[in-house]
């Protein structure tokens, strides 16, 4: 009797041992479709961005073929667009040359810069510093919601209240009649698309600076007011230069959205690839230009003739190379600044 | 050497309460503290020593919530008043703090911010002059000499601590503020420490706030016991060592020492 009953339980223990031991193989296997299931899929995304890549390149090839440097050298696509399209099927016309786009891109983008850049550090400094809690909750959802406006809107705004501003406020018959024969003065210029743009990138630097400055350990603030710096000076001195990896992280990823905008700008910056000419004074920044991104929008419409719709790749790959330029650049400057600072 | 004062009461604590919000963390803190000593806080954990000492350079205005009663007198004047500027008192009672925060700036740098903030555009012979002196001061200077120019934070923890007081003593206090300074160091770096406040009292006056009675012991001329918010015995150390009064400093040495 008694072995019976060690014996049955010998062999339920054995039933239990069993199943556990499928049990555990089972949540192995599961572990690894899981693994998998999630490497196949970043492996897929990594793949697009090749196929893109290449689908561009492949695509715009000809473009670059034909001109080789010259298409980031010379001017006058708009013209260029004109005849091509108008150019006989036997004859196609593939001189192209992107300079005043690729200007276009880089004014508006350096002007907003110039002007997102402080306004994005110091509202950065206003909501994690300057303003008591309640206050600092408003404002990042504020700047949370800024960053969310779809760019149409903005466009939007900026084509019916900032370009009528600078029509009303900058621009005069005399001016109009003087410059007439390049380019006609409308409101829609580089300094309409300095404004959107700024607008447009400045709640990415506040967030990423908010980040970074929040980030900052405590202890450094309270190193610097007992050493008897002022708060003020603590920020200027301790707090912000402290948090500038991240601040610089802001301002490369702002710089990316600037160059990248397309809608809003190609609403308001005039859509003809002027090259503005520091010799007209202030008219500089009336000029109406047009950038490598809009360009696309403004452009497609022709996208049925083979060269321009191969010109047009080309402007995208100038873009994309910037693009991932600036985006190895920020690692680059990260890494080097955590180095100098002596946290790697 | 400046032994003339020696005795004399630089700050005095009177009738101090002091609360986080609804919690009441001192009660009733009498203190004198003299000129040229060095006076260490000690008790458990929880019991007020690092709130006070931050009162006493009132960093504790960063801290939400706080609020005190009563007075503290720097040289005789209130340094709670409304009108008392606090970076001028900050310039006298400096801080070195638990965790070592040099900046993540160059040793250099790290110095020559508070001579520059604090005194204004000196020139680069005397600048460097004073980092020296008190980088010497801080038994620092051999060990950083030929590297002034690399990262603080690349300095081990109890360099970077040697480094926070050095720059302590750059802006001439008269008191500085150890709040535990050596509980993160191992026992060399803390020998090393304590060799430098013997050294430093000399020109300095010291408050210490230690876990350590053995280290109170060995350094300290004054000592405050605290508990649960109250100061429950201050004395000369010999006294209090060989001779304390009350129970709970009977029970805390004993259990600390055997």
């Amino acid at each position: 009797m008694d072995s019976l009953e060690l014996s049955t339980s010998l062999s339920v223990d054995k039933a239990e041992k069993k199943n556990q031991s499928i049990r555990v193989r089972l949540g192995r296997l599961r572990d690894s479709v899981c693994e998998s299931g999630i490497f196949v899929l970043t492996a897929s995304s990594a793949i697009i961005i090749v196929f893109i890549f290449i689908f561009i390149l492949i695509k715009s090839w000809n473009i670059f073929a034909v001109n080789g440097i010259n298409f980031v050298l010379k001017s006058g696509f708009d013209q260029q667009i004109i005849e091509a399209y108008h150019a006989p099927a036997d004859k196609p016309v593939w001189h192209f040359g992107a300079l005043g786009l690729l200007l276009g891109s880089g004014l508006t983008t350096v002007g907003a810069l110039l002007l997102a850049i402080p306004l994005g550090i110091g509202t950065a400094i206003v909501i994690t510093e300057l303003s008591p809690r309640w206050m600092k909750g408003l404002l990042q959802s504020f700047i949370r919601l800024l960053a969310s406006i779809p760019s149409v809107i903005y466009g939007l705004v900026a084509l019916l209240v900032v370009v009528p501003f600078i029509q009303d406020n900058f621009i005069t018959s005399e001016l109009q009649l003087q410059y007439i024969k390049q380019f006609q003065l409308t409101g829609n210029s580089l300094l309409a698309g300095i404004a959107v743009l700024s607008i447009m990138i400045t709640p990415v630097i506040v967030a990423l600076s908010v980040d970074a400055i929040n980030a900052v350990p405590h202890r450094y603030k309270e190193a610097s007011l007992a050493l008897g710096l002022s708060h003020w000076r603590t920020i200027v001195k301790v707090i912000v230069p402290s948090a500038k990896s991240g601040i610089t992280a802001g301002i490369i990823l702002g710089t990316g959205r600037a160059i990248g905008e397309a809608l809003a700008l190609s609403m308001v910056s005039g859509g003809i690839g002027n090259i503005p000419n520091p010799a007209d004074g202030g008219v500089f920044f009336l000029t109406p230009i047009l950038t490598l991104a809009s360009a696309i929008i403004n452009k497609s419409e022709s996208m049925s003739v083979p060269s321009i719709n191969a010109a047009l790749f080309a402007c995208g790959v100038l873009l994309l190379v910037t693009c991932t330029t600036l985006s190895l650049f920020t690692k680059i400057v990260e890494r080097s600044i955590r180095r100098r600072e002596g946290l790697e | 050497m400046v032994y003339s004062n020696s005795g004399s009461i630089i700050i005095s604590v009177k009738e101090l309460n002091a609360w986080y919000g609804e919690k009441k963390a001192l009660s009733n803190i009498n203190i004198d503290i003299k000129k040229n000593s060095i006076t260490a806080f000690i008790g458990p954990s929880g019991c007020g020593k690092t709130t006070l000492l931050r009162c006493l350079n009132r960093m504790n205005d960063l801290v939400d919530g706080f609020r005190l009663t009563g007075d503290i007198l720097l040289d005789g004047e209130s340094i709670l008043s409304k009108n008392r500027d606090v970076i001028e008192l900050r310039r006298k009672v400096g801080m070195v703090f638990q965790q070592p925060n040099p900046f993540p700036k160059t040793i250099f740098e790290n110095m020559a911010l508070p001579v520059k903030e604090n005194f204004g555009n000196v020139r680069r012979e005397k600048l460097e002059e004073i980092i020296e002196t008190n980088l010497k001061a801080a038994s620092l200077y051999e060990e950083v000499e030929d590297r002034l120019d690399s990262s603080a934070l690349r300095l081990s923890g109890g360099q970077q601590q040697r480094l926070c007081i050095a720059r302590a003593l750059t802006i001439n206090p008269e008191v500085i503020l150890f709040d535990e300074p050596c509980s993160a160091l191992d026992p060399i770096s803390t020998m090393k420490i304590e060799d430098m406040l013997m050294e430093l009292k000399q020109k300095y006056t010291i408050v210490i706030v230690t876990h350590n009675l053995h280290q109170a012991s060995r350094i300290a001329d004054e000592v405050a016991m605290f508990y649960e918010g109250q100061i429950v015995e201050q004395a000369s150390t010999d006294v209090f060592f060989s001779n304390p009064k009350t129970q709970l400093a009977q029970d805390y040495i004993s259990s600390k020492f055997s």
